[in-house]
């Protein structure tokens, strides 16, 4: 397939330019974009104030008192072309956070409608949920929110037809052939599965949140008493992150 | 100095010069919206320009003085009343215990900003006091100001001297608006017909307006495909532009992604204008470079300081 390794530069208003490297959501582009997030951050750049990456785009906030558009433009340009010579673009760290999840019950709704929409049992589908390694491709929509890529289609569903009013943070969901973890309590419509006692979003940490873009997660299915006794841990910050 | 809240307003949060390098954690920038009135309102109290002040949004409230000092009231005019009896904004104000501040509907412009001498004294969370709701941050916990709620300064040495902003650095706040715009990032997804419709139409504030977005209703914006594209980043100011063809302006609690084709960027310094918005006011967009946006920034600085030299000259 033909892509555009090399970005197009839009700008967004005064104080941003958009990097974009594709529109579409694809491993290989999503690897680009924050391999070359890594390379901008270790440059010595004062004009760059602020950089976020997305499935396909860095936005890059810049203080239009040190830079103009064009001279930076320029100075992207020759980055991410000599880092595209070195070969160097998927180079990010690959590491994998075990996330516990308590699955169905009344942590996971709609665990039971996932399994008969699939006709799969329940356990079927929390075997498939929690067997591979998904990549967080970014973090948006809300503090700490994973946009995860990688979910198998055998246990994708709708959203609800009414969003619930509430869903406590830490919810696993699936919402079409996406998974992701509520990080905050929220409205919501995605098939809520089951729960993390994690918290991906805690403003007293830094970072305040537990997850960037280009991390991996795999879940892990828990008891009701290991999920407890995390809760605990965490309450007494002696919990540890399982990297693997 | 202390206010007691007795009547909180419609929407008033703790604000300053928001959050930086925190959007790529999914945490909004946050901060006031209006930066003009912001950064006069700590003048005219002898603050730095980035003390974190009171944001009132369309009626302020009532609080009540319970340890003197000095403040400043800008931006939107609620008819600011002291002991029931008028007083002007954009000059410094001494309040005595036991006065009774009150601001009511705004008549001109939105929101208005209430500077305390010493700046507000609430922690800074994540580098910043700016109140974030989401996030349960930032401000008086994270919230809106609630009854009974203190608001507090920093200790400030003697009274700063009482100065007034002279009379043509007063904005006029206006029921029709043009806003200065950047086209894109996602300009490509518009018929030719859309980005003409865009940018010769006017435009109204809905009732659906607040700190992270702007509804506007009008002509509909015409997609060339689709409304929808995989999600980017949003900038401050950048209008996005749904399947219904409405635009949506985006502003400082916005999510830090979203997943619909942004038609333009309002500019830095317009992004007052929308601040000043009431809904039913209307709006018209003007395409202008970045490079003219750059140097309308640096004159928009440039002013600051010049204000702020000519009200040291006056105080002196």
């Amino acid at each position: 397939m033909e892509r555009n390794i090399l970005p197009k530069f839009l700008p967004a208003g005064d104080r941003a330019l958009t990097v974009e490297f594709g529109n579409e959501i694809s491993e290989e582009i999503n690897n680009t974009v924050i391999g070359l997030k890594y390379i901008l951050e270790q440059q010595n750049m004062p004009e760059i104030e602020e950089i976020i990456p997305t499935y396909r785009s860095l936005l890059v906030y810049y203080n239009p008192l040190l830079t103009d558009l064009v001279s930076l433009e320029n100075k992207i340009k020759y980055i991410a072309n000599s880092k595209i010579s070195t070969n160097n673009t998927t180079k990010t760290k690959n590491k994998t956070c075990v996330v516990p999840v308590l699955y169905g019950g009344e942590y996971g709704p709609d665990l039971a409608f996932v399994a008969k929409y699939n006709n799969l049992t329940e356990n079927e589908v929390i075997e498939i949920h929690s067997s591979v390694a998904y990549k967080v491709y970014m973090i948006g929509f809300a503090p700490g929110f994973p946009y995860l890529g990688g979910m198998s289609k055998k246990i994708a569903a709708p959203r609800l037809e009414t969003p619930r009013k509430l869903v406590y943070a830490g919810s696993v969901g699936i919402a079409g052939s996406q998974t992701g973890i509520y990080s905050i309590d929220d409205p919501g419509g995605w098939r809520i599965i089951g729960r993390t006692p994690l918290k991906l979003y805690n403003p007293n940490n830094n970072p305040p949140v537990l997850f960037s873009a280009g991390d991996y997660i795999k879940f892990k299915p828990i008891t009701i008493e290991v999920c407890e006794e995390i809760k605990k841990q965490i309450a007494l910050k002696s919990y540890n992150l399982e990297w693997i | 100095m202390k206010l007691l809240v007795k009547k909180p307003g419609l929407f008033s949060t703790i604000q300053d010069n928001g959050r930086m390098f925190y959007q790529k954690y999914g945490i909004s920038q946050s901060g006031v919206l209006d930066d003009y009135s912001y950064k006069i309102s700590n003048m005219l109290v002898g603050n730095k320009l980035d003390e974190a002040v009171l944001e009132l949004t369309l009626f302020g409230g009532e609080f009540e003085v319970i340890e003197s000092g000095t403040i400043a009231i800008t931006g939107a005019d609620m008819s600011p009343k002291v002991n029931n009896k008028q007083v002007p904004m954009w000059e410094t104000l001494e309040l005595s215990k036991g006065d009774v501040l009150y601001l009511g509907f705004a008549k001109e412009g939105c929101r208005a900003y209430i500077a305390l001498g010493g700046g507000i004294d609430v922690p800074i969370v994540l580098g910043s006091r700016s109140t974030y709701l989401r996030g349960k941050i930032g401000g008086l916990n994270g919230t809106i100001l609630q009854e009974g709620d203190i608001v507090s300064s920093f200790k400030t040495k003697a009274l700063s001297n009482k100065c007034r902003l002279p009379a043509e650095f007063i904005p006029k706040y206006l029921q029709d608006n043009t806003v200065r715009v950047i086209l894109g990032p996602q300009i490509n997804y518009f018929t030719r017909n859309g980005v003409k419709t865009f940018l010769t139409e006017k435009f109204i504030f809905t009732n659906d307006i607040n700190r992270m977005a702007c509804r506007l209703d009008g002509a509909s914006i015409e997609h060339k495909i689709s409304g929808n594209i995989v999600s980017d980043g949003t900038p401050n100011g950048a209008i996005q532009v749904p399947e219904n063809g409405k635009p949506i302006i985006l502003l400082n609690d916005r999510q830090t992604t979203g997943g619909y084709p942004k038609i333009a960027c309002a500019i830095t310094v317009d992004i007052e204008k929308i601040a000043q918005a009431k809904p039913g006011d209307s709006v018209g967009f003007k395409a202008i470079s970045v490079p003219k946006a750059h140097l309308i920034y640096k004159n928009y600085l440039g002013n600051i300081i010049l204000i702020r030299n000519v009200l040291n000259s006056f105080s002196t």
